[in-house]
């Protein structure tokens, strides 16, 4: 890679790290392991990023890879054991029992159902982005929407609002 | 009730500081597309064998034709000799042979799109040698052209073609000498040279790709780094292509001789700050020059960063140089 497509790929990653954190910290409920998914994601976007640069959608690249390397890492035999209990790593116990309730209600949705719910209210996606995204049918956007919302409104004391298009 | 994004962002509140870590990123950035280039080039020798195989032993054991057929990487311009199907008039690209009907025909064309060898939506043409049914996979624009009807996909790319006029390693060679020799004129010591080094081997269409290569300095402050890339305006990898984009203080000048001059200024973070003189020449040869005030070689991580190590105008100069030129 030239020194400029790397000057290049050094100014997006840096200015777009920050929101692929915070994404990756709602799919993983983790923020070291965000963290890794971040690094995982840019290392894979530094690989392709002559050609990610030339087409003009990075933003959207990252994204899609941030959530693959999610969905991967999931499917990793190391990976599969899931916490009995959410543990807040990143600072004291907060008071909102209604954020909390919906963090652990997040931790118990399927990771395809988390990642679908995310990318469509959480990035804005549509659901035609989202089923590329996801590498899935626009079909399964919005049924796995659909489940998803469904059991986070019978988990949360807080009913939670969406605006959908359809689904 | 509360809107699903506002609770989703309320989950954030606590977030922790982020460690800064772009330069391990970069290397392992560089590690990861080292072992992918690597790969590439397994996975296209091992396509190739396995195509190979794939024709040569089911065409080997029916026998069922005398005449020889062109096996493997079959450049359809050159197919004098008898093939599966004449090719009355062939554009640029490459065509493969797939035996068929095969249950290895699915998972060799899969391999072959995956390759790039013959882009994302190759044309793929039932065709009859003897008795043998065969599949000629060709990228698009490739395909026999039957002149009773003409595709109109298979219009000759914008832009004039362009051929070189030297072999690519003495291009690579040559830019790569008169950069080193341009830098120690102006009194820079070199630490690290990256070899000019060409992005692909191939033409694509007629287009040069990219020569590109640069050279880490050692100042009194620091180390920082100059960098040329030398191309064409039609491969589009340049970063002022058609407008000064996102550069801050791009400044776009028309010369006596008909180039144009663009000249930016990137920030890339940490306080790192990129320069960059590109010269669009008449004939479609752009040249960039590029320096800045950190290092770009394998001990970039560790190494202190320095200051600009040329005046702008020193940068201009190393842009409009003619000797960069392919």
């Amino acid at each position: 890679m030239s020194a400029a497509s790397e000057g290049a790929f050094r100014a997006f990653a840096l200015s777009r790290r920050p929101a692929l954190r915070r994404t990756a910290f709602l799919l993983c409920g983790d923020w070291h392991q965000a963290d890794d998914l971040v690094q995982a994601a840019l290392v894979k976007l530094y690989v392709a990023w002559p050609r990610i640069r030339s087409d003009g959608a990075p933003d959207a690249y990252a994204q899609r890879v941030l959530v693959r390397c999610y969905l991967d890492e999931r499917r990793r035999p190391w990976r599969r054991e899931s916490p009995a209990e959410i543990v807040d790593s990143a600072g004291p116990a907060r008071p909102e029992e209604d954020l909390l309730d919906l963090r652990s209600a997040l931790a118990r949705l399927p990771r395809r159902q988390r990642a679908t719910l995310l990318l469509r209210f959480w990035l804005d996606l549509s659901v035609t982005q989202t089923a590329d995204a996801l590498g899935c049918s626009e079909g399964t956007v919005k049924s796995q929407t659909a489940r998803a919302l469904t059991t986070l409104r019978a988990l949360l004391a807080d009913p939670v609002v969406v605006t959908e298009e359809s689904s | 009730m509360t809107h699903l994004a506002d609770q989703l962002a309320g989950l954030l509140d606590n977030e922790p500081a982020a460690p800064y870590d772009i330069d391990h990123i970069v290397r392992s950035g560089r590690r990861a597309r080292r072992r992918h280039n690597v790969a590439l080039a397994a996975a296209g020798t091992v396509g190739a064998a396995g195509l190979t195989a794939a024709v040569a032993i089911p065409v080997a054991t029916i026998g069922g034709h005398q005449q020889p057929v062109r096996l493997g990487v079959q450049p359809s311009s050159t197919s004098s000799s008898p093939s599966p199907t004449p090719s009355p008039t062939v554009a640029r690209g490459r065509c493969y042979i797939a035996a068929a009907p095969s249950k290895a025909t699915k998972h060799d064309l899969e391999r072959l799109i995956r390759s790039g060898k013959v882009g994302v939506h190759p044309s793929i043409t039932k065709v009859k040698s003897g008795n043998r049914s065969l599949l000629e996979v060709c990228s698009k624009g490739t395909s026999p052209i039957d002149p009773r009807a003409k595709r109109q996909d298979a219009q000759p790319p914008a832009g004039p073609a362009y051929t070189y006029t030297e072999e690519p390693a003495a291009v690579a060679s040559r830019l790569g000498a008169h950069l080193r020799d341009r830098v120690s004129g102006f009194g820079l010591s070199i630490t690290y040279t990256r070899p000019f080094s060409q992005e692909t081997s191939t033409l694509d269409s007629g287009r040069p790709s990219y020569f590109g290569g640069n050279v880490d300095v050692h100042e009194a402050s620091g180390y920082a780094d100059i960098g040329v890339q030398v191309t064409h305006a039609v491969t589009e990898l340049v970063p002022f292509t058609g407008a000064c984009g996102a550069a801050e203080h791009c400044v776009e000048t028309k010369l006596p001789d008909g180039s144009v001059l663009r000249t930016g200024e990137v920030k890339v973070g940490n306080g790192d700050v990129v320069l960059t003189a590109e010269v669009h020449r008449p004939d479609g040869v752009v040249v960039q020059a590029q320096e800045s005030d950190y290092p770009f070689g394998p001990d970039a991580g560790s190494q202190p960063h320095g200051d600009q190590p040329l005046t702008l105008d020193q940068l201009v100069t190393l842009a409009e140089d003619d000797a960069f030129t392919f």
